[in-house]
């Protein structure tokens, strides 16, 4: 199942690479990126579309429910929100034959609220 | 400030601003502004002889006081020399402010001379970072850096200046003083410790699950408080070790790998785990799904964001910890009979300190050293065997006295952290104490200790091999012993000797006490060098992957 991750964050050195970083290194793969420029150029909306990575059996993925936490310690994040599903926007697919093209998986129609731990 | 200066005094009068009085650095290129203008700067600069001497020496100035610390290094290989020592203070949220030189702006991008993206390379380990790209931005950064670095649960900041940036000249730049409102974290919710408030009450089996966070947030007081209203038994991770002191009766130990066994029974059966200022770190729990497989959760810390990431929380409490502490001091006599059990736990499986050799028992050694020390002694470790006896057998009777590499487990670590401890606490007698593998990783800083005659006392514990991978490799790898030997070492007394160190040899049990005194009482940099048996094992352990009930023990223990 992917989630979408909706970021604002200010404009500084490196921001959209560093929170990319920081949800790719805790146990998520990034599948999508939006990310558009405020008119006053001060500061980013971005959506990510993410699932948590599969380990190998018995552990299971990382929860999903602490992943805004995790971003909001970045500074130049402002808000941070966790939607299940991809972007109701539509993050736009690659051109080409792109495997990534697979794109966004069918959203759940609602959060299931289950919590995933290692076991 | 005069009407116009260089960027890289605006640097030097923003750290006078903060307070700061030593930073720890060397020297290069597209640094070279910032050392002109250091000259006649109120703070101390120490010249290590190498930047991961600067990084960890910071680190240890910082660990030791709470305070920032700060090291300087040129660009490329000076900057990535740093780059060890800013793991470590992230992984154990030690707040260190590193400032590197950076090729000139046009340049960047280019592969210049010492170019690298130092901001790129330490991206994952720092709590922030800032490329300064024009010097009108240097007091806001400086500003912020110091902010970000000590607020909250602390961290690593970078800032990286170009070259050219350090040479302009600005007219009119303001400093911004420090607000101290903005630095303490938010008072958690009251429904968080309400919540918690019913578990405790509820609770027949409580254990405290303490580590580093609480010195952190300056609940010392508060968390000795809580444990003495409510007089639940303590356990610590190896960064909690003093936050209850090794003295106080509820007191079990550290827990995990290398913890005793009275404080991992006691975690493992019990059914409330007052998780304080900890992370669930896997050395601590050991086989996470079996760890504390009874036990509801409270888990309070600075950072939302550890609260159930790895262990869900059925309280989380987020924020200022000193007032949940506070809140939940409370007795609780429906516990009584629970604190007898672990209390009989620690008197079952008590310490024998009885070995029969006429060699060096380590335990026994620090156990009589700390029993020697006041509350003045700062201990560092280096990364192995060692620090796991020390962690075990010195009894801390503060957090700040016990410079640990505790996440990035980086050997090296204790020699210059102990300088950087020593120069920060001058009242404090500082004892770094390491092994004949770790020592060898920034031996190149016993010149530090002798040109500026830093008293700092070494206490080498030399068994001649890389002991806890020899111990791992002994138990876990068929005896297949695989680059671990040591046994053709320098002479580490002739070594310190020609850094101009006194240094003396320990072999026997009956020679300790002396070299304890001596450690102890003599004046200025002094190296002890203890010869101990290859073969000596730090015990209990725990192997990977399992439980922390299925504990190995020595033979001459319980």
């Amino acid at each position: 199942m992917s989630f979408t991750l909706h970021v604002r964050m200010k404009r500084a050195e490196s921001a959209l690479v560093r929170l990319l970083g920081q949800i790719g290194r805790r146990g998520y793969e990034v599948l999508a990126v939006r990310a558009s420029l405020s008119p006053d150029r001060a500061a980013f909306e971005v959506e990510i579309e993410f699932e948590p990575n599969q380990p190998l059996a018995p552990f299971k993925p990382r929860p999903v429910e602490v992943l805004p936490a995790l971003v909001s310690k970045l500074c130049e994040v402002e808000k941070a929100e966790l939607r299940v599903g991809p972007s109701p926007k539509g993050i736009p697919e690659p051109s080409g034959n792109g495997s990534a093209a697979e794109g966004p998986q069918k959203a759940s129609p609602k959060p299931s609220g289950e919590m995933h731990w290692e076991e | 400030m005069p009407a116009e200066v260089p960027g890289a005094s605006v640097v030097c009068r923003a750290l006078e601003a903060e307070g700061v009085d030593t930073i720890f650095g060397y020297p290069g290129g597209a640094i070279m502004p910032f050392y002109d203008a250091i000259v006649g700067a109120k703070f101390k600069h120490i010249l290590v002889r190498h930047e991961q001497g600067a990084a960890f020496a910071a680190n240890g100035y910082a660990r030791a006081t709470g305070r920032v610390g700060v090291c300087v290094a040129t660009s490329g290989p000076g900057a990535t020399n740093l780059v060890t020592g800013i793991a470590d203070a992230f992984m154990d949220s030690v707040p260190i402010v590193c400032i590197t030189g950076q090729v000139r702006t046009w340049l960047i991008g280019t592969d210049a001379f010492q170019e690298t993206d130092i901001f790129g390379i330490t991206l994952p380990i720092v709590k922030h970072s800032f490329l300064i790209r024009r010097v009108e931005d240097i007091p806001q950064v400086m500003h912020d850096a110091f902010r970000i670095a000590r607020s909250g649960r602390p961290g690593p900041v970078l800032i990286d200046i170009p070259r050219d940036v350090q040479e302009a000249e600005s007219k009119h730049l303001k400093l911004i003083p420090r607000n101290f409102d903005e630095e303490r974290p938010p008072a958690p919710s009251e429904e968080s410790i309400r919540k918690a408030a019913h578990l405790l009450r509820e609770s027949r089996k409580p254990v405290v699950y303490a580590g580093g966070g609480v010195n952190m947030a300056g609940a010392l007081e508060e968390f000795r408080g809580f444990i003495k209203a409510t007089r639940i038994p303590v356990v610590h991770t190896l960064k909690g070790l003093g936050a209850a002191p090794y003295d106080e009766e509820v007191f079990l130990g550290m827990l995990g790998m290398h913890g005793f066994k009275q404080s991992n029974l006691a975690v493992q059966n019990c059914d409330l785990l007052i998780a304080v200022g900890v992370r669930f770190d896997d050395r601590a729990t050991g086989k996470l799904a079996e760890f504390a497989p009874g036990a509801k959760v409270i888990h309070m810390d600075a950072d939302g964001s550890e609260i159930s990431r790895l262990r869900k929380a059925d309280a989380g409490i987020v924020g200022d910890i000193r007032v949940a502490l506070k809140a939940l001091s409370f007795a609780l006599p429906q516990i009584d009979p629970w604190r007898k059990e672990c209390l009989q736990y620690k008197k079952d499986y008590a310490w024998n300190y009885d070995a029969p050799t006429d060699g060096v028992y380590v335990p026994a050694m620090l156990k009589e050293l700390s029993e020697k020390a006041d509350d003045k002694t700062i201990i560092t470790c280096d990364v192995g065997q060692h620090q796991m006896w020390v962690a075990q057998h010195y009894g801390f009777r503060r957090p700040e006295l016990h410079l640990t590499s505790g996440g990035a487990g980086a050997m090296g670590f204790g020699l210059p952290a102990a300088i950087g401890a020593q120069l920060a606490r001058p009242d404090c007698r500082v004892i770094c104490v390491s092994g004949d593998g770790s020592i060898m990783m920034n031996i190149q800083e016993m010149a530090t200790l002798k040109r500026y005659n830093i008293p700092v006392k070494i206490l080498l514990v030399d068994n001649q091999a890389l002991g806890m991978v020899r111990q791992w490799q002994e138990l876990f790898f068929a005896k297949k012993y695989s680059e671990i030997d040591l046994s053709d070492n320098p002479d580490f007394v002739k070594l310190a000797e020609a850094f101009g160190i006194p240094a003396f040899f320990v072999r026997e049990k009956k020679d300790v006490p002396r070299a304890i005194d001596r450690l102890l009482h003599e004046r200025g940099p002094l190296l002890a060098h203890v010869w101990i048996e290859q073969a000596a094992n730090v015990w209990p352990l725990v192997p990977p992957a399992k439980s922390n009930a299925e504990m190995l023990v020595d033979k001459y223990q319980k």
